[in-house]
């Protein structure tokens, strides 16, 4: 098979459509070995679809970067205060 | 101080959990072991605090508070996006788990039930509010031609641009601002999975979902973030 013919193959084996479909699976490495196959062959001589799959990749590593929302010390204490009191008014009730 | 309202006739039992959640063979995520095995050292430790907590001991409580207050805020936070908000519901997680200690019933972990009580209590949070302003995702996921391939080509690879252009500060508020307009049990999926570290299946029962479902909503998801991103950097979402 020419090489043309091969790359012509791995594009109409499966859509670029299919593929972003599959991105999550891949991701994650629960796609089976033939449909990772497709998927590799296609990214192969797909570049708009190696371009894509970066910038999805680079998405989920800045969500992953997101910093903790810190609890504000004013809020942490008044939740505190309020489960002591409750606590305190179950125990006499109780 | 804000008003407490009760949760008790809510169910919060997560029987069904596996006690081992799914860890994927090859994750992009790398310090998931590291994450799950540090979770499994505290579930170890919360033994002796579950029992005095369900004999209604206060120290307990507090020791318990001390140990998942700031995750349960952060994520209360996220999902709910007030810091009034949050406080009301992380208030009322602790209360609830006081008076009902009970009904855990280590069939899951501690941690698990007690992320399943926040996420519960912030949704329905949100329900009552009726003010969650959803935006319509279509406009900002991929589109394709009738032949499948993208619509909008060549696709831009902006990964590195987003670095160069945008302080971390400002990438992280970038990032907040987009994940703000998801739906309410999309944006819980992706703060569970992506800042949490949790498993699909422990997602999945925290959300009330099927495994397949929370996967279709993380990456529909995390196409929609995709997109925002792409448009603020001036490229096409598609």
């Amino acid at each position: 098979m020419t090489a043309r013919k091969a790359a012509t193959k791995a594009l109409t084996n499966r859509t670029c459509k299919e593929i972003t479909g599959l991105i999550f699976g891949y991701l994650n490495d629960t796609l089976s070995r033939s449909v990772k196959r497709d998927f590799q062959r296609h990214l192969r001589v797909c570049p708009d679809c190696v371009n894509f799959l970066n910038t999805y990749k680079k998405t989920v590593a800045t969500s992953r970067s997101l910093r903790s929302e810190e609890i504000p010390a004013n809020v942490r204490d008044n939740i505190l205060d309020f489960l002591r009191k409750r606590t305190r008014k179950n125990a006499l009730s109780s | 101080m804000l008003a407490y309202r009760s949760m008790a006739d809510q169910n919060y039992s997560v029987e069904g959990l596996g006690a081992t959640p799914q860890v994927p063979a090859v994750s992009i995520f790398p310090s998931a072991t590291a994450r799950l095995n540090r979770k499994r050292k505290t579930e170890f430790d919360d033994t002796d605090l579950i029992e005095r907590l369900k004999a209604g001991d206060e120290e307990a409580l507090e020791a318990i508070f001390n140990r998942y207050s700031a995750k349960l805020y952060n994520v209360a936070q996220r999902i709910l996006g007030e810091v009034a908000d949050a406080e009301e519901v992380i208030q009322d997680v602790f209360w609830t788990a006081f008076r009902k200690a009970d009904s855990f019933r280590g069939s899951a972990q501690f941690s698990t039930w007690l992320y399943r009580l926040t996420v519960n209590a912030a949704l329905g949070k949100i329900r009552r509010s009726k003010k969650n302003k959803e935006t319509e995702y279509e406009e900002y996921l991929p589109k394709f031609q009738k032949d499948g391939h993208h619509s909008v080509r060549p696709v831009v690879d902006w990964s590195d641009t987003l670095d160069e252009k945008y302080a971390e500060r400002e990438l992280q508020q970038l990032l907040t601002e987009a994940l703000e307009q998801l739906k309410p049990v999309d944006k819980s999926a992706v703060v569970l999975s992506d800042m949490e570290g949790m498993s699909d299946k422990e997602i999945a029962v925290m959300l009330g979902l099927t495994v397949s479902a929370v996967k279709t909503r993380l990456h529909r998801a995390r196409l929609f973030l995709r997109g925002k991103l792409a448009v603020h950097l001036g490229y096409s979402a598609a």
